[in-house]
């Protein structure tokens, strides 16, 4: 028999003394490594919940969906310009919309080396004046723009200042662009000399080809007038909307079913409820009035769908009231042709005649979906990635803008995360503190047994040497096995807590890595604890070691067991806390399925 | 049991070849109580010569105990010195003490105080071990089998009755061949017959090995069976008596 022998021998053959020791280990460890599959699981989770309630990933949003809209030209002389000479800037605002453009704001500052001549600003010929002695198109700090107000369809303004160069320039030409125009009606700025929007179906064959993206589909959408859609007479009894997509969209969002029939060419897809107000089916024929058309559009019913549950259809796409579902019950769908053979053009008929109420006009935007599956499990990886998924989309063609709001909802998500990395901490801590405590109070337990056969060992010639040997022995063997125990107790707990499919969400390399932090960090914690009293234990006098030692005061607190009311007390906070709610998920959380800010990226 | 190893003059950290003479000197102990010191040995002082042995006799709380407690090293008198062989045991560190103790001393108590979860055969490997020897399952099988528990070598202590059990603590005192055997009322719990029976093996054993014995007991009949007797009463050593037989 070595010593080791005895060892295992006494954990063996002492198996109430050797599970009093690991059951402090066991829990506590326990504790400790369930917090960390549980950050890894919920973590690794994190992204994919954050999207879930998520309707639409990204919308790229045309400006001016019925023409051109307001565009910005600068020009000026080509050519060289010497130290002192002067030029002219002309700044050409022109709406070659359907629709006015309001409170229309242009910004402009000269390009260096060239410097504007105070005074020379004018607005169609007509002089305005300086703001705080500089051009009035970048006034103060801020660099504000003049506000021209409201430009209406197929006018258009001219504003002229003059430059002086400072020093000679080469080519006039070369000089960066600086002007940009934005309106009421969009916001963002767009720099001057801007290319020509790119239409709706190119836009969408180019995103298609973006590494990450699921798919790009084109979607319009237009309310019209209460009973716009008529057959055999009768009239739908309230307002209606208009939609046009494609059989790929309906694909992509499945909350759009169809009950009969499909989109075809020259068809049109009518919602459950207007067919059964209107009494048409299949092959009926439906009217559709449209403002700017004397005669209604006759259309064939291809088929009817139920919209009842198609969010990416009727969530508000107002910044106030985003995601509210606003559900038109009374629908018409028609292909991207039909819209724009019949409905645009009857749209911008009427938006350019004189005194016409058009109520909303045509909004057309390319719907994109991000390949979730490739996204980082992590919210803070994710929303970079996606960030640079919006990049590339808004790098393609021009004429509007972006919505990104998977990243936007990943931000937030992001946020809770890292918040709630750190609650995790904070109850892993404990856990910790609790596996030490109860490995202690083990030890102390069993104090008395150990010290007389430390007693005993020391009469029959044992060493502190052989004592310490022991016991650093005893200590890894309790230590190991019980943080291994603990370790495996942390991940079935997580497993039933949170099921398998959202642990093993996490990766093998996080999985692995709490693993060895729960073993090795629960064993340190755990082994010290059960190590140094014990040492304490071998290094007090043999004298003492011999007399069985008399059993110390009970601390007041333990004669009072205060523990146990203290334990009591916060096991019943903790059912108080949740049954107020304390635990509940915060409203704005993304959570409860909503972003809170939007970032818009143009 | 280590086979050939022999007696001699004591080193902390040699094997034993013979019996070592045990010199007590001028020994006080002193304990501080609640209610003040108490000398619990006054001035003794004695001598046991290699291979003899020696009963201390005397009434409960005399100072038997504490004497032998000093003898082993377990203590560490107030005054005067305890030498077992060259060795000034009462000037030794702890560490040295603990040595001696290994190699040098075998015990055997009242109480056997074998380890519960040890077998027998391994309590009596485990004093070989802590001694620093070659475990030999023959040799140790050997000296059950003398002491009349070679049978019951896989046995647990509670399974043994209060002779057996003694017979076994007498088998680990002597498993490392010590040059010294200090035994405290190693018949205190046994009944005549087992009481007979250990002290005839401890005797057995003492004179075939040449190894010194000093027994601390209340039976003056087992005291008698010693070479010689001394009698401790309030800590002083009053009586000394050599046996004649």
């Amino acid at each position: 028999m070595t010593l080791a022998g005895y060892v295992w021998r006494d954990l063996l053959r002492n198996p109430r003394r050797t599970l009093a020791s690991l059951v402090g280990v066991f829990v506590g460890v326990g504790l400790f490594s369930a917090v960390l599959f549980f950050i890894d699981g919920s973590g690794a989770s994190m992204t994919k919940r954050a999207v879930a309630p998520l309707t639409l990933d990204m919308q790229r949003v045309l400006t001016a969906p019925l023409g051109g809209g307001v565009r910005l030209e600068q020009k000026a002389r080509d050519g060289a310009l010497k130290a002192g000479g002067a030029m002219l800037m002309t700044l050409s605002v022109a709406n070659d919309g359907v629709a006015p453009a309001h409170e229309v704001v242009i910004r402009d500052r000269p390009s260096a080396p060239l410097i504007y001549v105070p005074g020379s600003t004018k607005l169609d010929g007509k002089a305005v004046e300086d703001v705080g002695g500089d051009i009035p198109l970048h006034q103060g700090s801020a660099g504000t723009g003049l506000n021209i107000g409201t430009v209406a369809p197929g006018s258009s303004h001219e504003i002229t200042y003059r430059v002086t160069a400072a020093r000679g320039v080469g080519s006039t030409a070369k000089l960066p662009v600086q002007a940009t125009i934005s309106t009421r009606e969009a916001a963002t700025p767009t720099r001057a000399n801007a290319p020509r929007a790119t239409p709706l179906g190119s836009l969408a064959r180019q995103v298609r080809g973006i590494a990450g993206v699921g798919s790009a589909d084109a979607l319009v959408f237009v309310d019209l007038e209460a009973g716009a859609i008529s057959a055999q007479g009768a009239d739908v009894p309230g307002p209606v909307k208009l939609f046009a997509f494609d059989k790929a969209y309906q694909s992509h969002y499945p909350s759009i079913k169809m009950l009969s029939g499909a989109i075809r060419p020259g068809g049109a897809l009518l919602s459950a409820e207007a067919a059964s107000a209107l009494k048409v089916g299949e092959g009926d024929t439906v009217s559709v009035r449209l403002p700017g058309r004397a005669a209604p559009l006759s259309l064939t019913v291809s088929g009817i769908t139920d919209l009842s549950g198609a969010k990416p259809l009727f969530e508000s796409r107002e910044s106030g009231t985003l995601e509210a579902f606003r559900y038109v019950p009374y629908s018409v769908v028609v292909d991207h042709d039909t819209y724009r053979a019949d409905v645009a053009p009857a749209f911008e008929a009427a938006a350019a005649a004189r005194n016409a109420k058009v109520g909303s006009l045509p909004l057309e935007e390319l719907d994109v979906q991000v390949d979730r599956a490739k996204l980082n499990s992590d919210p803070a990886s994710a929303v970079a990635q996606t960030q640079d998924i919006a990049r590339a989309v808004q790098f393609v063609g021009t004429g509007d803008y972006l919505l990104d709001n998977i990243s936007n909802t990943l931000q937030v998500a992001k946020g809770d995360a890292a918040i709630a990395k750190r609650m995790f901490v904070f109850l892993g801590l404990p856990g910790a503190i609790l596996a030490a405590i109860l490995t202690a109070y083990a030890g102390t337990l069993l104090a008395e047994s150990q010290r007389r056969e430390n007693a005993r060992l020391r009469v029959y010639g044992a060493s502190r040497r052989h004592l310490l040997f022991l016991l650093t022995l005893r200590t890894i063997a309790i230590a190991g096995v019980g943080a291994l125990l603990g370790t495996a107790l942390g991940f079935v707990s997580v497993l039933a807590l949170l099921g398998s499919s959202v642990v093993f969400e996490a990766s093998t390399g996080a999985l692995i890595q709490s693993a060895l932090i729960g073993v090795f960090g629960g064993m340190l914690v755990t082994a010290a604890a059960q190590y140094l009293p014990g040492r304490r234990l071998i290094t007090q006098e043999l004298k003492q070691e011999l007399a069985v030692i008399s059993r110390r005061p009970v601390p007041r607190w333990r004669r009072l067991h205060l523990d146990l009311v203290a334990l009591v007390g916060a096991g019943l906070a903790q059912v108080v806390a949740v049954r107020l709610g304390a635990f509940d998920v915060p409203a704005g959380s993304v959570y409860s399925g909503r972003s809170v800010t939007l970032h818009c990226t143009c | 049991m280590n086979a050939g190893a022999g007696h001699g003059q004591l080193a902390a950290n040699s094997p034993p070849s013979s019996g070592a003479r045990i010199a007590v000197t001028n020994l006080s102990m002193e304990y501080a109580t609640p209610t003040g010191r108490v000398r619990a040995l006054d001035d003794v002082t004695l001598t046991v010569e290699p291979g003899h042995s020696l009963a201390i006799v005397g009434p409960s709380g005399c100072g038997k105990s504490t004497l032998l407690g000093v003898m082993a090293g377990l203590e560490l008198p107030t005054a005067g010195e305890v030498r077992v062989g060259d060795e000034l045991v009462s000037a030794m560190a702890d560490h040295e003490r603990a040595a001696l103790r290994r190699r040098s001393f075998g015990f055997v108590f009242q109480a056997d105080n074998l380890q519960p979860f040890l077998t027998v055969s391994e309590n009596v490997a485990l004093q070989a071990v802590l001694a620093g020897l070659l475990d030999e399952p023959a040799d140790r099988q050997a000296l059950l089998d003398e002491l009349g528990v070679g049978a019951l070598g896989h046995r647990f202590p509670d399974q043994l009755s209060g002779g057996q059990r003694q017979r076994v603590a007498v088998a680990r005192a002597l498993v490392h061949d010590p040059a010294v055997v200090l035994a405290d009322e190693p018949t205190g719990s046994l009944d005549a017959a087992s009481s007979d029976r250990v002290i005839e093996l401890l005797l057995r054993l003492h004179k075939a090995n040449g190894t010194t014995l000093v027994v601390v007991t209340h039976d003056r009949a087992v005291a008698d069976r010693m070479q010689t007797v001394v009698e401790i009463r309030d800590g002083h050593m009053t009586e000394r008596n050599e046996v004649t037989s």
